[in-house]
């Protein structure tokens, strides 16, 4: 069997330099060319056609991810794995969106690299452990208000324009002079509403009124 | 005590005092006047009855005698009585029907040698004046003549009245004028306090008008300027502070960076330089040493990580505010073990300007940081909304809470600055900051900052 031909695309030659000796030590895997910026990333990715670019996320020219937008579209069958500092989820959804195979953080990199590439070429994702809450998340999506829940149904009107007005981040002084009713009124209404409605705190209130439609416009 | 009242009353006590002395004075001159008069005609009467008395004294005609004093009665109305003693003291002539009153006789003895006396008698019948006019010598004997002073004294008291009832009217006078003029004084000054006030309170906008150029039009004038100036320090300050802002978050900016891509990557490479190092070495110690420095490396990078992250997360100049507060959120519910809920509305899907996305994770990051040092509380709500023009931030505790308006202890003010701080970063984007909290009641930090909708990205 071939060995795995791998293009590194990062703007550090100490790196570069440091996963090459580390590759081209695996038998199964060699070091086929060395890209310093987005552009050669791009460039060398789709002229050497790799089995695999180790793609860095902050690049001169194009960064990490318009690169892997790019050869998704030039080049689909060249997998691609993230070798990142960034241990962000936002990072890796974003990358995991553009199409790449895996996703790992360079203090893992002398520990994990090997394994990344051989998982990534077998056909598999790899992402780095503590990062993989995002696929589940992305698996449940957010946890669901919509579904019925409490006795919502028995919201008075004035209960009802109370939690639209909190769930559009009114202060309850504004709430207050808007309806000309007193602090600790709004605050009592308030409490009841959240009871009624099971709702933990201002961000399930406002998740409940999104769902509701409650927010599309000013209230009357 | 006002100013007004301290006038009024100065021009009252003014009055009062002039109008009571003149009244006293006038009082006394008038009853001095008066009294002398009195004696004037008294005596001009008894020494004119002296000049026709002697000689029918002499004769002892005492018809003559009664003849003269009844005529002297009949023409002088103030006239009470007129007595003539003989040598010896005996009535020969007098105009009381029943005898003399008691005491009358030995009252006002004429001195040896004296042509008249006079002494003012209090009777059951009012004030007299007596005189008494020795006739010869005393040879012949005593005339005595009585003149009631009731005139003089009801003279003097209608004076007095009459002096005091104007005294009054002008005391009413004067304080209708000493309030209309107390009023119009100190109405500009009133207006004064009220402006300084107002700039206390931070609104240095407030201008006072000028009505005059008295003392008090001088002093709005420099109220004015003094005002003008603070203006402009205070933008003088806000500018500074906008600058300090910008050149600390920079710095943070530039810090984090370097930590995270020079030094990062350096360590990283380091990392896999020991790596095949430790897979190439045949010694045993030389690995096991390789693996320890592989270990100081790992954590040096672990740190140098986490201080990146706390300066300025790169997730927030390159992903946005949205991914960077997801982040700061997570990380901080698992540092302090608050469950944080966070939710992005309309601004999930826009950016910001920068330095707007900054201002709003620095005080989203003080609110959480100060819930987390002194609220002791469950649960924390982080929304983060759009709502017409305005970004609308509320971090919300169910926490112990706190009474904002109140004058707290030193962890509460230390949390009050916290407060102004958040205060000071919005202003500068004219945006607010609004604090609700009750004691056991949690807290709530609303953060409201006008944005441009072609300032969305």
């Amino acid at each position: 069997m071939n060995p795995t031909r791998v293009l590194i695309a990062d703007d550090h030659a100490v790196v570069r330099a440091g996963i090459r000796l580390l590759i081209d030590r695996q038998e199964d895997m060699e070091v086929i060319g060395e890209a310093g910026d987005g552009w050669q990333a791009v460039e060398q990715a789709t002229s050497l056609r790799p089995d695999l670019v180790l793609l860095d996320v902050t690049m001169p020219g194009l960064n990490g991810l318009e690169v892997a937008s790019e050869l998704r579209r030039a080049v689909p069958d060249v997998r691609l794995l993230v070798l990142t500092m960034h241990d962000d989820e936002a990072y890796l959804r974003q990358f995991l969106q553009a199409g790449v195979s895996g996703y790992i953080l360079k203090k893992a990199a002398d520990t994990e690299l090997v394994a990344a590439v051989r998982a990534v070429v077998r056909g598999e994702t790899y992402i780095y452990p503590s990062l993989t809450g995002v696929l589940v998340d992305r698996f449940l999506d957010k946890p669901e208000v919509t579904k019925e829940r409490g006795s919502h149904g028995k919201l008075t009107a004035r209960e009802t324009e109370i939690l639209q007005l909190v769930a559009q981040g009114y202060t309850s002084q504004q709430i207050g002079d808007r309806l000309s009713i007193t602090v600790n009124t709004v605050q009592t209404h308030r409490a009841h509403i959240m009871e009624k409605l099971e709702l933990k705190g201002r961000a399930e209130l406002v998740r409940y009124a999104l769902a509701r439609g409650l927010l599309t416009g000013e209230p009357s | 005590m006002s100013l007004r009242l301290q006038i009024v009353l100065a021009i009252a006590g003014l009055i009062l005092v002039l109008g009571l002395a003149g009244t006293f004075h006038a009082r006394f001159t008038l009853s001095g006047i008066s009294e002398d008069l009195l004696e004037q005609r008294g005596n001009a009467i008894a020494s004119d009855l002296e000049g026709h008395a002697s000689e029918l004294l002499l004769t002892d005609d005492i018809y003559g005698l009664y003849r003269r004093i009844n005529s002297i009665m009949n023409s002088e109305g103030d006239m009470r009585y007129v007595v003539i003693l003989g040598p010896n003291g005996e009535v020969k002539a007098s105009t009381f029907a029943g005898g003399l009153p008691v005491g009358l006789r030995e009252a006002n003895p004429v001195p040896d040698g004296q042509a008249s006396s006079t002494e003012i008698l209090e009777t059951s019948e009012g004030s007299l004046l007596d005189m008494a006019r020795p006739v010869l010598g005393g040879e012949a004997g005593v005339i005595r003549v009585g003149l009631s002073r009731e005139r003089v004294e009801s003279d003097v008291a209608s004076l007095t009245f009459r002096l005091l009832a104007i005294t009054g009217g002008i005391l009413l006078a004067g304080l209708l004028v000493s309030y209309g003029l107390a009023t119009l004084l100190t109405r500009p000054l009133s207006r004064l306090a009220d402006a300084a006030r107002a700039v206390g309170r931070g609104d240095l906008s407030r201008k006072v008008a000028i009505e005059s150029s008295d003392e008090v039009g001088e002093l709005s004038a420099a109220f004015n300027a003094m005002t003008d100036q603070l203006r402009e320090k205070e933008e003088d300050r806000r500018r500074l502070l906008a600058q300090v802002i910008s050149a600390q978050e920079d710095e943070r900016k530039r810090v984090a960076r370097e930590l995270h891509d020079e030094a990062g990557q350096a360590l990283t490479s380091l990392m896999l330089g020991l790596k095949h190092l430790h897979e190439t070495a045949v010694d045993d110690t030389v690995r096991a040493r390789v693996a320890d420095l592989r270990t100081v490396a790992s954590d040096t990078l672990e740190l140098m990580h986490d201080l990146s992250l706390d300066l300025r997360p790169s997730s927030l100049d390159d992903l946005g505010l949205v991914a960077a507060l997801e982040r700061y959120t997570k990380d901080f519910g698992r540092k302090y073990e608050i469950n944080v809920d966070f939710h992005a509305g309309a601004l999930r899907e826009r950016r910001l300007p920068i330095q707007h996305e900054v201002t709003v994770y620095r005080i989203v990051q003080e609110a959480l940081t100060n819930t987390a040092r002194h609220a002791s509380a469950k649960n924390i709500s982080v929304t983060l909304d759009r709502r017409n023009g305005t970004a609308v931030v509320v971090a919300e505790d169910d926490g112990s809470g706190f009474d904002p308006s109140g004058q707290e202890l030193s962890p509460a003010e230390a949390r009050r600055l916290g407060i102004r701080g958040m205060e000071e970063r919005a202003a500068l984007l004219g945006g607010r900051v609004t604090i609700e909290s009750r004691p056991g009641a949690g807290t709530a930090v609303f953060l409201e900052i006008p944005i441009d909708e072609d300032d969305l990205t």
